[in-house]
């Protein structure tokens, strides 16, 4: 199989995993569709350098997580996308759901949360442990469970003034 | 919500999204193809564009500069010349080096602290930028007066154009520099939050 195939089949393998980051990082729909593909390109970029040095989901969220960061508006400056042509629309369709009111709810909550914790929250979710979260945000795992903790008494507080 | 009903909501639409295909290969592999996608690659474009035509202004600066035939309108022609020249300089620096940044090896740490600091340079280069434009904003009328027209504006009967010219110009600027800083450091703000989190 060429690298080419390998990329896409890695890619369509972790579609909900790039999804997922997309929905912490934007407001909008046109927004989701920029990120989306420029984690797409910045995964393609950086194929190579990843040589299964660490495991590919480590890879997978390093790569969205930083792409997000970089890709947050910094001016409503628009920038045009590339046109997926009729894909867009089936595209756009699953972007814009979750209708469900706990998962609108979910993501209400994270989105008050500040980049670090944003970023911890996520990976959190996601089921990995704390040496893995540890390992993709760059800081001790003694301090990924002290953040944890903060997060929940920040959502707890939050339900409160609610 | 609790975490642990956040975890369960989280799980049950991680499943729902595992039977999800949106993408499809064709799809895949325009995204890894069209480079001009990335925002960077595109504002750069937009930068070599300022560039060539500010690089013109000069070549055409230089070669009609025997017509300012004053010192004043001389010292403001070095000025426009050297304020070209400069400007697009800085300009595509600043860019440079946000595209120097390596996404797949940093961490998110890394890469909040990157960004915050190369945002903080990006605002601060921006500002540099918006200061020589004002001071190429005055000094190009009697420039270019004197260029095109052969009008000296500082002559006693064509002085009170720049007595009208410069006032609206102020105005104008102020407004463009609002206009430029707020987006700037709503983003910056968003990760210095972040990185005050980072120290606790």
């Amino acid at each position: 199989m060429d690298k080419k195939s390998q990329f896409i089949e890695v890619v369509k393998k972790n579609e909900g995993l790039i999804f997922k980051v997309v929905m912490l990082y934007t407001n909008s729909l046109q927004d989701r569709e920029d990120l989306y593909q420029e984690i797409v390109f910045q995964l393609w970029k950086s194929f190579d350098s990843f040589a299964e040095k660490s495991k590919l989901s480590t890879w997978m969220y390093r790569v969205a997580m930083n792409t997000a960061i970089y890709s947050l508006k910094s001016s409503k400056r628009k920038v045009d996308t590339v046109p997926i042509n009729l894909e867009t629309t089936r595209f756009a369709e699953v972007l814009a759901r979750p209708e469900e009111d706990r998962l609108k709810l979910l993501y209400e909550h994270i989105q008050r949360l500040n980049l670090l914790e944003k970023g911890i929250i996520l990976l959190f979710l996601e089921g990995k442990s704390h040496k893995e979260i540890a390992e993709i945000i760059g800081i001790t795992t003694s301090n990924v469970g002290t953040k944890i903790s903060r997060i929940k008494d920040k959502l707890k507080s939050d339900i409160t003034k609610k | 919500m609790e975490l642990e009903e956040m975890k369960n909501t989280w799980e049950e639409m991680s499943k729902r999204l595992e039977n999800q295909e949106i993408l499809t290969n064709q799809i895949i592999e325009k995204m890894t193809k069209e480079k001009y996608n990335s925002k960077f690659n595109k504002l750069q474009f937009y930068e070599i564009i300022g560039a060539v035509i500010c690089y013109g202004s000069a070549l055409f600066l230089i070669v009609s500069f025997q017509k300012l035939d004053e010192w004043y309108l001389m010292v403001f022609g070095v000025i426009a010349l050297l304020s070209l020249l400069v400007l697009p300089v800085l300009a595509l620096k600043k860019i440079g080096n946000m595209k120097k940044l390596d996404i797949a090896s940093n961490s998110y740490k890394d890469v909040l602290i990157k960004f915050q600091k190369s945002r903080n340079d990006l605002l601060f280069t921006q500002k540099i930028i918006f200061y020589i434009s004002l001071v190429l904003a005055v000094i190009i009328l009697p420039v270019t007066s004197k260029i095109f027209k052969n009008k000296d504006l500082f002559e006693a009967e064509n002085i009170s154009n720049m007595w009208i010219y410069i006032p609206v110009l102020l105005i104008f600027l102020f407004f463009l520099s609002h206009w430029v800083f707020k987006g700037y450091r709503s983003a910056t703000n968003a990760a210095e939050n972040a990185l005050k989190d980072l120290d606790n």
